[in-house]
């Protein structure tokens, strides 16, 4: 009997649009005066102008990459590249405009806020509006602001480590991102200290056309721990949107930081993201990598392992829906001896979506004892769907271990017999199935999390069997 | 074997297509015509550009002009051949043999006709019957070395086996290469309906002689039949080799195909099968042994076009001195090809600390309901096993040997039974010899 695929936009909760509320709006397309225009609003040093139109420059230089997923919908031109939607940022939820608290309610800010949150910054039309840190982080010395405040009142940090994990020729995105960068966040921890709960951030795209340029930078200082999460949703357009942001983390020492993120963007955003960290000696570093959304993600979170002992994790999940192309995967670089890392990829196909692992595995020669292990899982649901998995290994060091591992099936029909003689729909047990096909990665996921991927994935089970 | 005039030019850019003897049938003139317009208009494929040269830059020196250009005649027989011969299974069991090298066809070879004859000689009794294999399996564009190897082959052997048959014995090839030639062997399989065959190739070449050689194999495996196709190259420390081996499988059929690299200087070696029929089964399964500063090149393809067929294979590199290996594998499932089981296995020993192992295999999956998966492992001897020897009185040295030997025992049980498997396992083991003769098995780490 065949039941009409339900689209994830009719019953997307997030699908909804505020109407076009801003303060300044810069003009479409990309110059050398719209970076400028930025750079001047912003107040910032002559050093970060700079910094933007020597990237620009190379971002009008660069061809377009000739691998990966399909970029040709993309129209640079025919995007706002800077909006900011307040004159000044709130301090307390009940400084900040209406419309837009409207949409952070909608979001669930305030629950979390009470909860379980030590501080929020609430990115809208790329400035950050709301902004707010415990009291017990700012005792500790840590900082948590968005990048330009980060700028403002801490330049000697942020222009030591800004741009040195990714510099602006990393490739043509990175460079688009460090032109036109907004937002995004800033945090800093000091030696020693453990930030024991989640610091989060919300983004949002709402106009028509609007370009979302946030950069992250996260140092962690010897012996500190900190644990970021990145959750972000957008409506529904018509118009591509483009998401191309640049995460840049240094662990010290014997630091660790977890970089979480849920990526939901509607289905007609480009996300094109660098995101990159540097371990050294003995750090841990950890991306939790979750991508359900977007027409288009290409998104290779890394790892260099510079320090003997460190250690890489890559924990990711991609899900693509009809017409969505997850081109997602890991890149673990082991420069220095004794380091170990984990790549787990699990990637689910429904429709006519299609999921790609694409991973970088390498080892130097120096490097030695190294262990390293890559799992990639795909399931494939419907006929229509794809996937396809490119591991790259490299291996230039003879005292190694290196084990890679795909596996590409369907969901097992043994499986779903035992569910369904049990009494439970197919259309239920498939769900049940691929919730339990992700669960290694729901796992290390913040309860919230948890419930709303679970409850997204049963979403898009419904209408997958008929 | 009538002599050739004038060598027609061999450059970068261009080349000449050279006839049979006896002059082409129309239809392979047609195809000589295509490959060389592909070979004109197809740019080299160049490192920096290309995915599948990314970690193999010495396309960009390599000028088919420098080498000599074959003239006609094959009288006589090099030093060389005459060992390679020699070696076992020196014939034994062996239902024809054929012997080439730049030259073409030596006129020392024993064909079995109407299985086993010589290219040239096949392609004039049968044209209408090669006409469907030669050309039609790889395009003449397909690549560079296809198109070059279309447009000058000379020597190989066209093998038919008819409906129901399975010959007794194997055939034997020959194919060599020297005096710093290029030579193009070309090798027509065609196996009809419920036939079966065992073909073994080897590639050989003299020590300290910088040639090419640069052979194509088209294999058409019709309903239900079976073919063991055994590769040894074992070719001179100066050679090159740009090889292509590609199959059609058909409905039910099935192709086994073993491959034991052990010389050449630099090997670019692509083995493609096609899963054309429901049913259709392909076991490949091969090892690779490197020391000094050898560079092996494999890729290799499975395309799952049919449905309900199996593919698998298992791909044993050790690497010792400074050489490299480089495998990339692509499992592709085209849209429909449900019911696909398909399996890659890469598995990379490093032998020394300057030794490198890349690896690469990837999946193309469009159908759904299929049971894909690929494995890649890289590391050195593990400790634990060099301890066991050494605590029972095995020297280090000899110990490493032995895990060696191990670590290949399932490729050399691979090959069928009897001579073909004793052969081949002493051919493993004299390479090893010498990397015991080089210091490269002395190892680097120090006694646990």
């Amino acid at each position: 009997m065949a039941v009409a695929a339900k689209d994830l936009t009719k019953d997307y909760k997030y699908g909804f649009n505020d109407g076009d509320e801003f303060v300044f709006r810069s003009e479409r397309g990309l110059s050398p005066e719209v970076v400028a225009d930025i750079s001047r609003r912003k107040g910032e040093p002559s050093w970060m102008l700079e910094f933007r139109l020597k990237a620009l420059e190379h971002f009008r230089q660069r061809p377009m990459p000739t691998w990966g997923a399909d970029l040709s919908g993309i129209d640079f031109d025919d995007i706002y590249y800077y909006v900011r939607p307040a004159e000044e940022q709130g301090r307390t939820w009940d400084e900040v405009p209406e419309g837009i608290k409207r949409t952070f309610d909608r979001l669930g800010i305030p629950d979390a806020e009470r909860k379980f949150l030590a501080g929020v910054s609430a990115q809208y039309e790329s400035e950050v509006v709301y902004h707010s840190i415990r009291a017990d982080l700012e005792s500790q010395g840590v900082l948590f602001a968005d990048c330009d405040t980060g700028l403002r009142e801490h330049p000697e940090i942020f222009r030591k480590y800004f741009g040195t994990v990714i510099p602006p020729n990393d490739n043509k995105f990175a460079a688009l991102n460090s032109a036109v960068w907004s937002g995004g966040s800033f945090v800093y921890v000091p030696r020693g200290v453990r930030v024991e709960i989640p610091l989060q951030a919300y983004f949002r795209i709402n106009i028509e056309s609007m370009g979302q340029f946030e950069r992250t930078l996260i140092i962690a200082e010897e012996g500190s721990f900190v644990h970021y999460i990145e959750g972000c949703t957008a409506p529904t357009y018509s118009k591509d949107s483009l998401h191309s942001a640049v995460v840049e983390i240094i662990a010290m020492p014997h630091a660790h930081v977890r970089y979480t993120t849920i990526q939901n963007w509607s289905n007609n955003v480009y996300n094109l993201v660098t995101k990159r960290a540097i371990a050294k000696e003995h750090a841990v570093v950890e991306w939790i990598d979750g991508n359900l959304g977007s027409k288009v993600t290409m998104k290779y979170p890394s790892i260099y392992l510079m320090g003997e002992g460190a250690h890489g994790e890559v924990l990711s999940v991609a899900f693509a829906g009809d017409g969505q192309h997850q081109d997602a995967g890991a890149k673990v670089i082991h420069v220095a001896p004794n380091t170990t890392s984990t790549i787990v990829s699990k990637s689910v196909s429904k429709g006519t979506g299609r999921t790609s692992y694409r991973g970088h595995l390498k080892v130097y020669p120096k490097a030695y004892g190294v262990r390293s292990s890559v799992r990639c899982d795909a399931l494939l649901l419907d006929e229509k769907a794809r996937s396809d998995t490119y591991p790259y290994m490299d291996v230039e060091a003879e005292d190694v271990q290196i084990g890679h591992e795909a596996s590409v099936s369907k969901v097992g029909d043994e499986q779903l017999f035992y569910l369904q003689s049990r009494g439970i729909s197919e259309a239920e047990a498939t769900a049940m199935i691929v919730n339990g096909f992700i669960e290694p990665f729901v796992k290390e996921l913040p309860m919230e999390y948890a419930l709303e991927l679970n409850r997204l994935i049963t979403l898009q089970m419904e209408g997958s069997v008929g | 074997m009538t002599e050739i005039a004038a060598p027609a030019p061999l450059t970068r850019e261009e080349a000449a297509p050279v006839a049979l003897p006896g002059g082409d049938p129309a239809w392979l003139a047609a195809i000589r015509q295509a490959a060389a317009a592909a070979y004109r208009e197809a740019p080299w494929p160049s490192s920096a550009r290309d995915e599948d040269w990314h970690r193999t830059p010495q396309i960009e020196r390599l000028d088919p002009a420098s080498f000599a250009v074959a003239v006609g005649g094959g009288k006589d027989l090099p030093e060389y051949l005459r060992l390679a011969l020699a070696r076992p299974p020196a014939g034994a069991g062996a239902l024809a043999t054929l012997v080439s090298d730049q030259r073409g066809n030596l006129e020392l070879g024993t064909s079995a006709p109407p299985v086993v004859l010589e290219l040239e000689a096949g392609i004039e009794a049968e044209p209408e019957l090669w006409r469907s294999v030669l050309g039609t399996v790889a395009a003449p564009g397909l690549r560079k070395w296809v198109s070059l190897n279309t447009i000058r082959a000379r020597g190989g052997a066209c093998i038919h086996v008819g409906r129901g048959q399975s010959p007794d014995g194997y055939v034997r090839l020959v194919h060599g290469v020297d005096q710093g030639s290029i030579s193009f062997p070309r090798v027509l399989i065609k196996l009809e309906e419920g036939s079966s065959l065992t073909v073994l190739e080897e590639w050989v070449s003299p020590e300290r002689d910088a040639s090419v050689l640069a052979p194509v194999v088209e294999v058409e495996l019709a309903r239900g039949s079976h073919l063991t196709h055994l590769v040894r190259q074992t070719c001179g420390d100066r050679t090159i080799v740009q090889s292509t081996v590609r199959v059609n499988v058909g409905q039910e059929a099935r192709y086994d195909g073993r491959w034991i690299m052990l010389g050449s200087a630099w090997l670019k070696s692509h083995l493609e099968v096609l899963m054309l029929g429901e049913g259709s089964d392909a076991r490949l399964v091969g090892l690779c042994l490197g020391d000094g500063k050898q560079h092996f090149d494999v890729q290799t393809l499975q395309d799952h076009i049919a449905r309900g067929a199996v593919s698998d294979l298992l791909y044993r590199v050790a690497v010792a001195g400074q050489s490299r290996s480089v495998y990339a594998g692509l499992i592709r499932v085209e849209e429909g090809a449900q019911k696909t089981n398909a399996y890659v296995q890469n598995r990379n020993l490093l032998l020394s600390p300057v030794a490198k192992a890349d690896s690469n295999p990837t999946l193309e999956i469009l159908a759904n309901d299929v049971r894909c998966t690929h494995g890649s492992t890289a590391g050195r001897i593990d400790d634990n096993h060099l301890f066991y020897c050494q605590s029972r009185g095995i020297g280090r040295e000899q110990a490493r040997r032995l895990i060696v030997e191990g670590f290949f025992a399932d490729v050399i049980d691979s090959f069928p039974e009897g001579d073909l498997r004793e052969s081949t396992g002493r051919l493993v083991l004299s390479g090893l010899e010498r990397l015991v003769r080089s210091g490269a098995l002395v190892g680097s780490t120090p006694d646990p």
